[in-house]
């Protein structure tokens, strides 16, 4: 007999419905699964006779036969374990004929017959959604995740008994669906971030990080040892604005596609500080692998990517970075296909001016010229090219960490980020663009309109501080972003001298003669 | 051995190629050449000399070995053509063109090889020596006295190397002036690399000078020997900072051997790379305060020394034109530091403007002087502003992305 029941694959962070078809026919016994079915795929087989013996049922010795369509698109995934299963139960009449219709099913299954936990049942549960799929079963660790999707109904499954219970029966008691409402999840979740408070005096570093924060401009911070950049990095995420709805499901999409959903959430709702380690391969930190699997970048997706101590990254892993910095997301390539994770992030980084970490301080540093140029050499100029602002830390003295002065605190800092990204939505509304940090050049005339005296000043600028064409840009799109902080639709010179005093330009350590 | 001694032994012209011989041997400095001079009489002999009696004339004291291997395996006289034939000179100790000055050292080299010329013996000759990894403040005051020196038509000499001297010489070439660098390696050979554009322009305006001959490579042993050519070529040795145990104090020592003028920058007390300066002020050095007095200086002691000493000296002394047209210039007797003269800025920018110095500060370093002086503060962005404006109109200078220098004239 034949059947088809409704499951799902992973692409990229999308989900594509899969017909999982099952024939049981008389001849020599066999089992055969094709349809471009990976080694997770296959092994599938033996899970699925186990699980079903030692659950009482036996498999006839028959000819039986699983196409997984559509038979080109591959499929790696170990989810289609319970599918596998309830489509021999139809096929062998164990199950009624039509009780398994119209649910899509998800999960592994162990030789007992415990359903466990797969990856990217947020994206699956989507798809279904908009497959005009009623119900899905998944695995019960999964169901919260799941089920947040309005308008389907999931129901989480512990093990295969409790699935043919249900379906024989259709009792909701058997398998209660669950419910989960985001909007409470938003509530409850509000994380824990420091505060911007304990960060004394570095004012100038707490201006930058407001700039960055408030057009998504990337940022580089350099300073000797202790002087706080982690620290800063580290409270940035609390003064971006709170993640939306949308943008919360494509995170939690993300991070269910690469199985790092913490254990017991339904939904990442605040936005993720991603700081790898500079050891990190360029494939682990873009995505990647024989089966891709989304990278550290794809984590921080509308978060914050922090690298600190950026010249001791490898250099495969830094430049790697270029692509997704400019399109925003990372395509993978393999063989037959290709997939695509989005890696919209704020990459903040930090460094030591010079390997001992105290240049230009000569009573600390003896590291010689050389030296100091090797070590800035290894961030290569297209790098620095996306960077937008380059702010300097000093070591904190005592007095500052004992003094009464605060400066600003991540409830201030995150009000004004507010205000430019208010002023950012209204101004890019239709266009293409979301934040200043991503004017196109030949969109700039008409966004960064100059007065007279502006002009005269960014001539001026442009011959003192021997500019590139990329960075006299740069210095606009950052005016851009503090004249919307200021709230004022006008860039001012006050705007452009300050843009111009974070400009990165690593020149600064170099060009000693 | 001094010049006196050399030129009694009556070394001519046809002992170039033995003289050239002995120099090219590789000692460090210049060894045990007075000592071989002495015994053979001239350098002919000593060429001409057994191995045993070479080995005896050394003594214990220095290994025979170098010089005879080198004697043995060297063709001298295709060596001697093929630097003939090459863009690189030489000069001789006993011939007129040598440098004076140089000449009148203990133990002057016998010959030196150069690039592009001689220093003139009727300039005057400044030697700017100091730190390799030098601060901020030693670069803004050796780019300043350099471009002096080089406005007034007085020579650099220097060591071409990373840091003050690197600094020192760019400045000067590039005010117009001319500049002199001494090797320790051999002419042809520009150490280190990154300099290369400085040696370029060296061979135009000024020259570059070694004692050893072309294609040595460079060895840490060369350089105190070199150092020794730097002060002697100079008038006065200015040292703008030197920690305290460093190859810049080596240098100061042969000068005072060599009685050159020693002037030294002072540096705040507990700066590393001032404590050789302050160091050596301590102990008698001139104190160096400005381009402008140390020139006067210059003008004063060294207007006698050369109408006295050298032979061209009369011409010499018109062509130099001090700007200081009274040799009682002394200015550092009613010195008032640098706050004489202060750009036309208005009251806010004058005032941030005061609390820059030649150390790099930040922006909320100059924001708390303000909050100790109890003005009215602008705020670090504020501040940042005026700061960048006065970068912009060239009075002050933005050091690296957060500190921020006032900047000389």
């Amino acid at each position: 007999m034949f059947t088809d029941t409704l499951s799902a694959t992973i692409q990229g962070i999308n989900a594509l419905i899969v017909h999982v078809e099952t024939d049981i026919a008389n001849g020599l016994p066999m089992f055969n699964i094709v349809g471009s079915a990976g080694t997770e795929v296959k092994e599938a087989r033996d899970r699925v006779r186990s699980a079903l013996k030692n659950n009482g049922i036996t498999i006839p010795p028959s000819r039986i036969t699983i196409n997984l369509s559509p038979g080109s698109l591959r499929k790696d995934t170990t989810a289609f374990d319970l599918p596998i299963c309830i489509g021999m139960l139809t096929a062998m009449e164990y199950l009624p004929e039509e009780s398994a219709e119209g649910i899509l099913f998800l999960g592994e299954i162990g030789l007992n017959g415990e359903i466990r936990p797969v990856r990217g049942v947020l994206p699956v549960v989507m798809a279904a959604k908009s497959g005009g799929i009623k119900e899905c079963i998944v695995p019960a660790d999964n169901a919260s995740e799941g089920s947040i999707v309005p308008g389907i109904t999931v129901r989480g499954a512990s093990d295969l008994k409790r699935v043919i219970d249900y379906l024989i029966s259709k009792d909701d008691s058997v398998l209660p669906a669950t419910h989960t409402d985001p909007e409470s999840l938003f509530n409850e979740n509000a994380g824990v971030i420091p505060d911007f408070d304990e960060v004394r005096g570095q004012e100038r570093a707490k201006r930058a990080t407001v700039i960055s924060a408030a057009g998504f401009h990337s940022l580089l911070m350099t300073g000797p040892p202790g002087a706080g950049k982690s620290m800063i990095a580290r409270r940035i995420p609390g003064i971006l604005p709170p993640l939306t709805l949308p943008e919360s499901l494509e995170l939690t999409s993300i991070y269910s596609v690469a199985g790092k959903m913490p254990k017991g959430k339904a939904l990442i709702c605040t936005r993720s500080f991603q700081s790898p380690h500079h050891t990190i391969t360029g494939q682990a930190l873009v995505g990647g692998g024989p089966v891709p699997m989304p990278g550290i970048i794809s984590l921080s997706h509308r978060s914050v990517l922090f690298l600190d101590e950026l010249p001791e990254f490898g250099r495969d892993a830094i430049e790697s970075l270029r692509q997704p910095l400019e399109e925003k997301s990372i395509r993978i390539s393999r063989i037959r296909y290709t997939v695509e994770y989005p890696a919209d992030f704020l990459l903040i980084s930090a460094m030591n001016p010079c390997p001992c970490g105290y240049f230009p301080d000569r009573n600390r540093c003896r590291c010689t010229e050389n030296e100091i140029n090797r070590y800035l050499g290894r961030i290569s100029g297209p790098i620095l090219d996306r960077i937008d602002l380059c702010t300097e830390l000093k070591s904190v003295e005592m007095k500052d960490m004992t003094g009464k002065k605060i400066g600003l605190k991540t409830s201030d800092m995150s009000e004004m980020v507010e205000k430019a990204r208010k002023m950012q939505e209204r101004r890019y509304k239709g266009t293409k663009y979301r934040f200043n940090s991503e004017l196109k050049a030949d969109d700039m005339d008409e966004v960064c309109q100059l007065g007279k005296k502006e002009s005269l000043l960014m001539e001026k600028l442009y011959k003192e501080f021997s500019l590139s064409a990329r960075s006299y840009h740069r210095i606009l799109r950052v005016s851009r972003t503090i004249a919307d902080i200021e709230g004022s639709e006008e860039i001012s010179t006050d705007h452009l001298l300050e843009a111009a005093s974070f400009r990165p330009d690593l020149e600064y350590f170099r060009n000693r003669k | 051995m001094n010049i006196d001694e050399i030129m009694s032994l009556g070394i001519g012209n046809d002992e170039r190629v033995y003289a050239f011989w002995l120099q090219s041997v590789p000692w460090i400095g210049q060894g045990p050449i007075p000592a071989i001079l002495k015994a053979f009489g001239s350098p002919r002999e000593a060429f001409l000399a057994s191995d045993e009696k070479i080995a005896q004339v050394l003594g214990k004291r220095t290994d025979p070995k170098a010089l005879l291997t080198y004697r043995r395996e060297n063709d001298i006289f295709e060596k001697y053509d093929e630097l003939m034939r090459s863009n690189i000179k030489v000069s001789f100790v006993w011939e007129k063109d040598y440098p004076e000055r140089l000449r009148y050292i203990p133990d002057p080299p016998l010959a030196l090889f150069y690039i592009g010329r001689l220093p003139e013996n009727n300039k005057l000759s400044v030697a700017v020596i100091g730190a390799r990894q030098c601060s901020d403040y030693g670069e803004m005051l050796a780019d300043e006295l350099g471009e002096s020196l080089g406005k007034n038509n007085i020579n650099v000499i220097s060591g071409m190397a990373f840091g003050i001297d690197g600094i020192s010489q760019n400045a000067a070439v590039s005010a117009g002036g001319s500049s002199f660098g001494v090797l320790g390696c051999g002419p042809d050979i520009c150490y280190p690399d990154s300099n290369y554009g400085l040696y370029e322009k060296l061979k135009t305006s000024g020259g570059i000078l070694s004692s050893y001959p072309p294609g040595t490579q460079v060895n840490a042993k060369f350089f105190p020997p070199r150092n020794r050519i730097v002060s002697g070529l100079a008038d006065a040795v200015v040292v703008i900072e030197a920690r305290t145990r460093s190859g810049t104090l080596i240098t100061v020592d042969m000068a005072l051997e060599q009685g050159r003028d020693i002037y030294a920058a002072p540096g705040r007390l507990g700066d590393e790379l001032s404590s050789g300066t302050n160091g050596l002020i301590g102990h008698g050095a001139r104190i160096y305060l400005s381009p402008d007095i140390l020139m006067s200086d210059l003008f004063e002691d060294h207007a006698l020394i050369m109408t006295e000493g050298f032979t061209e000296a009369d011409a010499c002394l018109h062509a130099i034109k001090p700007t200081y047209n009274t040799p009682s210039d002394r200015r550092h007797r009613n010195y008032t530091g640098n706050a004489a003269e202060e750009p036309d800025l208005d009251k806010s920018h004058l005032e941030i403007y005061r609390l820059l110095s030649y150390f790099p500060q930040s922006a909320e370093d100059i924001e708390e002087k303000m909050r100790k002086k109890k003005s009215d503060s602008p705020g670090v962005t504020g501040i940042c502003l005026m700061l960048m404006e006065l970068c912009l109109e060239g009075h002050a200078v933005q050091v690296s992305p957060g500190q921020f220098c006032k900047k000389t004239d």
